[in-house]
C-alpha cells in the first residue's frame, strides 16, 4: 500500500459517503432521525457517527487530541453533509503531502477516554475507510427499513464510474 | 510492515482478528443458530445466511483473481440461492475462501500489488482492498440484523 493506493481508498471513501448522502435527500426530517431500533438508533446519528469519526481521526493526523466534539451539532442532512465535506477538503490537502514513509511513522494521540495510543499512519488512514464503510452498510439497511431507496456504494461500481 | 502485510493484516483483521471498525465479521457470527441466520427480521433486507454466502462467494472470486485465474463477474453468482446451503456449510464455504484469499495476498510481493488482474485494468492492490470494504460493509449489516433477530 503506497499514497496513490491510500488516495484511491479516499477518492472511494468520498464518493461512497456522497451517494449515501444522496439516497438520504428524499426522506423527511422525521423519517431521517426516526429511531429503528440500531446501533446509532437512525439514519441520522448512524451518518452523524461516521462524520465524527472522520474528524476525529483528522484531528490526530493533525496531532491534537480532542476529547469531545468540536463539530456543530449535526441537526439535519445538511449539517452532516457540511462536515463530511469540509473533513474531505481538509483531507484530500493532507494526503496529497504524504509520501510512501510516512505512511510507516507511528502517531501517538490520547482516545476520548485519555489513554495514550500510538500506530503507524498507513494502519490508522486503512481504518478509518473501513470504519465508514461498515456504518455505511448499516445505513444502507436502515434505508430499506424505512422503506427509501438504498444506493450500491460498491468498491467496483465506484471503479466502473470513476 | 511492508504493503502485503499490511493487506492481510486488514484482511485477517477484518475476518476474525481485532478490527477496529467494530466487530470482526467471524466473531459477528459466533453463536448465530440456524434459524436466526435464515431469518429476515428487517423488511426488505438480506437474511444473515444470504449475506455470508454472497461474502464468501466474492472472497472466492478475489482469491482466485489475485492467484491468475480469470473469473468474469458475470459467471458469478452473486446473489446465491441458499435456500439448499445449511448455516454449518455457509459457514464452512466462508473459512475456506477467507483461507484461500489470505494465503494468495501472502504470495504476493509489493510490486504485485500494483499488476493489474489478468483481463482486467484493476491492480491486484485495488482487489483486494476492494474485497475488505465489502465484507466489512457487510459486516455492519450483519451487526444490524443480530440486533433485529
Amino acid at each position: 500500500m503506497n499514497v496513490q493506493d491510500i488516495q484511491t481508498l479516499y477518492a472511494y471513501n468520498s464518493w461512497a459517503n456522497r451517494r449515501v448522502v444522496d439516497a438520504c435527500r428524499p426522506l423527511t426530517a422525521d423519517v431521517f432521525a426516526r429511531n429503528v431500533g440500531n446501533s446509532f438508533g437512525s439514519v441520522k446519528d448512524t451518518l452523524a457517527h461516521i462524520a465524527w469519526a472522520e474528524w476525529l481521526w483528522l484531528e490526530r493526523w493533525h496531532h491534537r487530541s480532542p476529547k469531545r466534539s468540536a463539530l456543530p451539532e449535526a441537526s439535519d442532512l445538511s449539517g452532516i453533509e457540511h462536515v463530511l465535506n469540509d473533513v474531505d477538503r481538509r483531507r484530500q490537502e493532507f494526503i496529497h503531502d504524504l509520501t510512501d514513509d510516512r505512511l510507516e511513522v507511528r502517531i501517538g494521540y490520547e482516545n476520548i477516554k485519555g489513554e495514550h495510543w500510538e500506530y503507524p499512519l498507513g494502519h490508522m488512514l486503512q481504518h478509518v475507510v473501513n470504519h465508514s464503510t461498515y456504518h455505511r452498510g448499516q445505513v444502507i439497511t436502515m434505508l430499506r427499513q424505512l422503506g427509501a431507496n438504498a444506493v450500491s456504494t460498491d468498491f467496483l461500481l465506484y471503479f466502473d464510474e470513476a | 510492515m511492508r504493503p502485503t502485510e499490511r493487506l492481510l493484516d486488514q484482511l485477517n483483521r477484518a475476518f476474525g482478528g481485532e478490527a477496529w471498525h467494530g466487530p470482526a465479521l467471524r466473531n459477528l457470527l459466533d453463536g448465530v443458530t440456524d434459524e436466526q441466520a435464515k431469518a429476515r427480521p428487517i423488511r426488505g433486507a438480506h437474511s444473515i445466511l444470504e449475506l455470508v454466502v454472497h461474502i464468501g462467494t466474492w472472497n472466492d472470486v478475489v482469491g482466485r483473481r489475485v492467484g491468475g485465474t480469470i473469473v468474469e463477474g458475470s459467471s458469478v453468482e452473486d446473489w446465491a440461492d441458499v435456500s439448499k446451503i445449511s448455516w454449518k456449510d455457509a459457514i464452512g464455504r466462508l473459512e475456506r475462501a477467507q483461507s484461500q484469499l489470505a494465503d494468495a495476498v501472502a504470495r504476493l510481493s509489493t510490486d504485485d500489488l500494483e499488476q493489474p488482474i489478468v483481463g482486467t485494468k484493476r491492480s491486484k492492490f485495488s482487489e483486494i482492498a476492494g474485497v475488505l470494504q465489502h465484507a466489512v460493509y457487510h459486516s455492519g449489516q450483519i451487526a444490524l440484523l443480530k440486533k433485529a433477530l
